[in-house]
């Protein structure tokens, strides 16, 4: 530290006498030191700053004011300076360590200036104490820091915007949110870099209107925002204008808070109730809740039909009025004891009382729902039709038995075909042993046990054709004729539903003409259904075999005789005039591949329902073939 | 040309899985004098069958394991000529069709007359051996026409083709001398009585 005065000062007594006024009324400390640091001139401020008297400074080097190092360093920093001119603090000022006479240190802002002299340069040295404001600066900072860190702390996001609409402020929050470093962020457009774009013309429009005060700032919003990464959040916002002191709007503040999980969230739990709600109200079961005294607070509409009452007239009524009085008391108790806690479900038979006094039998299954505090709120139960479910299960086995049966049947063509096959063989046999022993009988050479082996194995023959007669009477023996009233156009729709697949598959469309309130028959439907089944099938062949594709119609009437006929009518070749006679005689066919068992089979079962299976060519082309059955007069 | 019932005797061969229809058969045939011989199975028959028995196959069409079409597939891939009548159920009708189209000699639905049985048995025995002079006759025309030399073979096919001597003489360049000894070997070698004679010979080789 160096400074430097002229000399001359006797030439410039007056000059002199103002520079030392100068020095004595400076508020800064100002010390002047030759080439080699001797402190030469110091002022007042100076010796009050360090602590000196004027004569323990004056002559000493000026390192005497400063603390190591920097005392150490100051004489080789002159030594240079003087070598190469290169200076680091004359004419820029900087902070420096003073020390006092007593030892302590404080900060002061130093300012040097260099005085060209003849012989050497001096130096003065312009000092200010700057611990007080040192001390302001730090509170400052730490006020600074302080904010900042609530800032960072916050659970929400902090943004500041300027009128421009850009980011003077983002907390750390907000940062990772977006994904960016603060620094990136600062200074960017906000609605550009981070609105989701098809929300951007809306909010830039708006924010262009509040700041020119067209409109006002909502207290809360909420818009998406997008991230770095392109992902969407949803940000719910509480905002506030930052207005000058003219009250002219300069930003907005806002905090902000991510909800898109718990919107989510929320949204699926809407989802969920709504899923309830349907699966509630359109449970096949019958289904209800009610309060802890068993007064209805909601019935579904299965419930509703189920008991024949509106779901609004049941609100608010007792459940119990539901049950039939024998069982009450019963119900009663049981739900009181689920309450209490004794037990968690409740599962039971019971008899429902529907509005139209029928007993309906049921199965009711309750369940109790807890609140959060596992405290008793509400039952819900469910009520399932019993009666119905015996009945459907009891039809559907029915006619399933029933289809089963038919199916049977209409494998009966193939089955002849093998029985056949098992009869031809023994009356192969027989006829030809017969024919041969009698060749041999007539030949003259024939011994006796030629013919008497012959013989037996006719015997055998014949037996054994016998016995495959036997397995097929047993077979057919295996389902008992039964005799039901039947509805005929029933039985005639159920025959249809299997024929009408080898139908379609030969481009024939069954129609049915069916005279309609015809009383019932007494017959087994099993073998009715074949005899259809089979003159349906008959008719199919026909139209096949020659090539035709006309509807086969079956009619149902009742005849003037009060018995039923129902007839099979189709468009092929009709029966053949050589085949007249023998329609019905077993073994007689046109088809072939055919048995020439079907019709003969028919008759015979038709004949045992008291009927008659008949037939007629048709006019022009096609044959009707038609039976009668009796109806059942006797009911 | 009468080369049969030296070394065999004309069987009628029964293939049947039933052993009742098999045996009542073979007995029918017995009872007519003619010699039958039972197969169980189509396997069995073709194990034992010799395509220099003459005779006659009698097979049921619908037997377990091989069925008789498939039998006579064989049959007909071993190129053998033995005539067949099938046997066949009721309703076995296409089949049989098909089995005539295959080259069967006939077919006759169970159960059946005694006497329709033994003419179709007849007229395949018949069949069988007119099939079996022809098949010798064109193996003897074989045998003489690979007696022949290249060039007298040569000669006799420009004669078969109705060219007189003079133009064959030209046709090979040779004199009409040498030609006329040629036609002389052939007609000697071929044993033709004469010109047609040898052109209906070359005919049936051609044929067979």
């Amino acid at each position: 530290m160096a400074a430097g005065l002229p000399t001359e000062q006797k030439e410039l007594p007056h000059a002199k006498r103002q520079f030392d006024a100068l020095l004595d009324a400076a508020a800064d400390a100002i010390v002047i030191i030759d080439h080699k640091g001797r402190i030469e001139t110091v002022n007042p401020a100076a010796l009050r700053m360090f602590g000196y008297e004027r004569n323990e400074m004056v002559g000493r080097n000026v390192s005497m004011l400063m603390p190591e190092p920097f005392s150490c360093e100051h004489d080789d920093y002159l030594a240079e300076y003087r070598r190469t001119g290169h200076a680091r603090i004359i004419g820029k000022g900087r902070e420096v360590i003073g020390l006092r006479n007593d030892g302590s240190t404080f900060p002061l802002d130093l300012s040097i200036g260099e005085v060209q002299d003849s012989v050497a340069p001096r130096f003065v040295g312009i000092m200010r104490d700057i611990t007080a404001r040192k001390e302001v600066e730090k509170a400052l900072q730490f006020e600074r820091d302080r904010a900042q860190g609530y800032l960072d702390l916050a659970a929400v996001i902090l943004l500041g915007l300027d009128q421009d609409g850009r980011i003077r402020l983002i907390n750390k929050r907000g940062c990772e949110l977006l994904g960016y470093e603060e620094h990136e962020l600062l200074g960017c457009d906000w609605i550009d870099n981070c609105i989701r774009s098809d929300d951007k013309p809306g909010i830039s429009r708006l924010f262009r209107k509040l700041v020119e005060g067209e409109a006002e700032l909502p207290d809360n919003s909420e818009n998406w925002v997008v991230t770095r990464s392109g992902k969407t959040r949803l940000i719910t916002w509480k905002n506030s204008v930052i207005r000058d002191e003219s009250g002219a709007i300069i930003g907005t503040l806002s905090s902000g808070e991510d909800v898109t999980d718990r919107r989510h969230t929320a949204e699926q739990l809407r989802q969920r109730e709504e899923q309830l709600e349907l699966v509630f109200q359109n449970a096949p079961l019958g289904t209800l809740t009610m309060d802890l005294e068993f007064g209805l607070q909601s019935a579904n509409s299965a419930l509703s039909r189920m008991i024949g009452i509106l779901e609004i007239d049941l609100l608010g009524r007792s459940f119990l009025d539901l049950i039939h009085p024998d069982q009450r008391e019963g119900l009663a108790s049981q739900l009181g004891r689920m309450v209490a806690g004794e037990h968690t479900t409740l599962s039971r038979q019971t008899r429902l009382l529907p509005r139209d006094d029928r007993e309906l039998l049921a199965r009711l299954s309750v369940g109790v729902v807890h609140d959060a505090d596992q405290r008793p709120k509400f039952l819900i139960g469910q009520i399932e039709d019993l009666t119905e479910r015996i009945n459907s299960g009891r039809e559907a086995r029915q006619l399933r038995d029933r289809l089963t049966q038919v199916g049977r049947l209409s494998t009966m063509g193939e089955m002849a075909a093998s029985i056949a096959h098992e009869i031809n063989q023994p009356l192969t046999a027989v006829a030809t042993y017969a024919q041969a022993g009698k060749r041999l009988l007539d030949s003259g050479r024939a011994d006796l046990p030629d013919i008497s082996n012959t013989l037996e194995q006719i015997g055998q023959q014949a037996q054994r054709a016998g016995d495959v007669i036997r397995s097929l009477r047993r077979f057919l023996r295996q389902r008992k004729s039964s005799r039901e009233r039947l509805a005929v156009n029933d039985m005639i729709r159920e025959v249809v539903l299997l024929a009408d697949v080898d139908a379609r598959a030969h481009n024939v469309e069954l129609r049915l003409d069916l005279q309609d309130d015809l009383p019932a028959v007494v017959a087994d439907p099993v073998q009715v259904q074949q005899v259809i089944l089979n003159l349906i099938r008959n008719g199919l062949d026909a139209l096949r075999e020659n090539g035709v594709a006309d509807p086969i119609i079956i009619y149902s009437r009742l005849r003037p005789d009060n018995k039923i006929e129902i007839s099979v009518e189709d468009a092929g070749p009709g029966v053949a005039t050589e085949m007249l006679e023998r329609v019905f005689s077993p073994f007689q066919t046109s088809k072939a591949d055919g048995m020439g068992m079907g019709l003969s089979i028919s008759r015979s079962i038709i004949a045992a329902h008291g009927g008659t299976l008949g037939f007629e060519n048709l006019p022009g082309k096609g044959a009707r073939f038609y039976f009668s059955l009796p109806t059942s007069v006797l009911g | 040309m009468r080369p049969r019932e030296t070394e065999h005797r004309t069987t009628v061969f029964i293939v049947d899985d039933d052993a009742p229809v098999r045996d009542s058969l073979s007995m029918l045939m017995k009872s007519v004098g003619l010699e039958a011989e039972t197969f169980a199975s189509a396997m069995e028959f073709l194990e034992s069958y010799d395509a220099d028995r003459p005779g006659c196959l009698v097979l049921d069409i619908r037997m377990p394991g091989m069925s008789g079409l498939e039998l006579q597939e064989q049959l007909n891939s071993m190129h053998a000529i033995i005539p067949i009548i099938f046997i066949t159920g009721h309703g076995d009708v296409p089949m049989a069709v098909s089995a005539i189209q295959h080259g069967a000699a006939d077919f006759i639905q169970k159960p059946f007359r005694d006497q329709d049985l033994l003419d179709r048995i007849n007229k395949a025995l018949e069949q069988d051996q007119h099939n079996r002079e022809t098949l010798l006759e064109i193996r003897g025309i074989e045998q003489r026409l690979a007696s022949l030399t290249p060039r007298e073979h040569e000669v006799m096919e420009l004669i078969v083709e109705g060219r007189p001597n003079k133009v064959i003489a030209g046709d090979l360049d040779v004199s009409q001398r040498t030609v006329e000894i040629h036609r002389a070997r052939v007609m000697e070698k071929m044993k033709a009585s004469s010109l047609a004679h040898l052109v209906r010979m070359v005919m049936r080789a051609n044929q067979g």
